[in-house]
């Protein structure tokens, strides 16, 4: 009967069950929330239940999975040396037509502008005691790009990935809700029914072109981002080139799905209870709110700007999706102009911007990591 | 690599300046490429 016992007693010491703690089951239960969210209510369910389940299986205690080789291994390690966020810019470029941007250059200054909410989000996070580096992580929410506030988390604030990915996606599958009353609140009931030309064609060669002078330029200004703007580029010219479908199908169909799977698993196996669940987490997803609130705010503003600067030919509207979250910022921005007028087809002049925004985000990160440097190796 | 300022201030205008003026420099390389394929390439 001892013997019994003893064997008992071995099995339930060597459980998870024994060294399961209540920050655990708080994270479980967070994580089966995100999978209510994700799968009931449609919330980027690609990206959230991934995320949602890595973070319960990142709370199940005694898994070895940072320790013991092994899948979990690998895919912390594509996640700790920065290898899925690139390619996924690969996918993402395979799949975004430049056209209108190319064909309408000015939009890039409102994907810059959009990169406002970023820095208030880093102001604000440095007044409320965050370092220089964690809050640079934070401010990058506000870029709505996800692989970007992946990447340079990891370079600048490890310990904070979990929170900042969470508020990243969350906030991009919330960007219906979320950019509507801040587009309505910057701009009248005429401006939202302005229509605006049609975009020039662009030929094969500028669209050939451009992502090669494109990463030549930026990298060369800002090498730590090379590996974004370079897969985003690469991935781009798959697509343009015409005789490279091969390569442009698996980078937008298998390679994306295969790298989305790692991407946002890994991303739930960083939350687990000791780091997610603190004052910290909290006060991330607020800023976050503020930068992409702010980002919103700041693309509107300069649309309005461009509105008076061309005479009234550009609608406001489109500035919004400088924000990036390709491509339902500029969806969000077609739907609330033929809301005003349902004769206005705004969404490919918001895929300018949405562009740009993806380009300015990523060069807001690089200049993070060149003026203010990535976390010291511990 | 280790960079050197914290004021974010610093951060926020200097990171916008350069933001801007990327992005306005990609502006002025489209253009060029647009005038460099009616010129010269010719393309459809």
């Amino acid at each position: 009967m001892d013997a019994f016992i003893v064997a008992l007693m071995s099995v339930w010491n060597d459980s998870g069950f024994a060294a399961f703690t209540a920050g655990n089951a708080i994270m479980m239960v967070v994580g089966i929330v995100l999978l209510y969210l994700a799968l009931a209510k449609g919330f980027e369910p690609l990206l959230l239940t991934p995320i949602a389940f890595g973070c319960i299986l990142a709370n199940v205690p005694k898994t070895g999975f940072d320790t013991d080789p092994g899948i979990m291994q690998v895919i912390l390690y594509g996640i700790n040396n920065e290898v899925f966020p690139p390619l996924i810019f690969l996918g993402v470029g395979a799949m975004t037509d430049f056209g209108p941007l190319i064909a309408n250059p000015k939009t890039l200054l409102m994907g810059a502008a959009a990169q406002v909410g970023v820095f208030i989000s880093l102001i604000g996070a440095l007044f409320l005691g965050f370092d220089v580096r964690e809050a640079a992580s934070i401010g990058i929410i506000g870029g709505a790009d996800g692989p970007t506030a992946i990447y340079l988390t990891m370079k600048m604030a490890p310990h904070l990935l979990g929170a900042i990915a969470v508020a990243a996606y969350s906030y991009m599958s919330l960007v219906p809700l979320i950019q509507p009353p801040i587009m309505k609140l910057f701009t009248s009931v005429a401006d939202r029914r302005i229509v605006m030309e049609q975009l020039r064609p662009v030929s094969h060669f500028e669209r050939m072109v451009f992502p090669v002078v494109t990463t030549i330029s930026i990298s060369l200004l800002l090498p730590p981002v090379c590996s974004l703007i370079g897969m985003l580029m690469l991935g781009n010219l798959f697509r343009e080139a015409g005789c490279l479908d091969r390569l442009s199908d698996t980078a937008q169909n298998s390679l994306m799905n295969i790298v989305t799977i790692m991407l946002a698993t890994g991303t739930g196996l960083t939350m687990k209870a000791e780091s997610f669940l603190n004052y910290q987490t909290i006060l991330i997803i607020c800023l976050g709110l503020v930068a992409f609130a702010g980002g919103t705010a700041g693309g509107v503003i300069f649309g309005q700007i461009m509105k008076i600067a061309d005479g009234g030919k550009t609608n406001p509207l489109i500035g919004s999706a400088g924000v990036s979250a390709v491509p339902m910022a500029a969806r969000v921005s077609q739907i609330v102009g033929q809301k005003a007028n349902p004769g206005n087809f705004l969404l490919m002049h918001a895929m300018g911007p949405n562009v740009a925004g993806v380009i300015g985000t990523a060069v807001a990160a690089g200049t993070m990591l060149a003026m203010i440097g990535p976390a010291p190796i511990k | 690599m280790e960079g050197q300022t914290s004021n974010p201030w610093l951060i926020a205008i200097i990171n916008m300046t350069i933001v801007f003026g990327v992005l306005i420099v990609l502006g002025w390389i489209m253009k060029l490429i647009q005038l460099f394929d009616q010129k010269f390439a010719g393309t459809k």
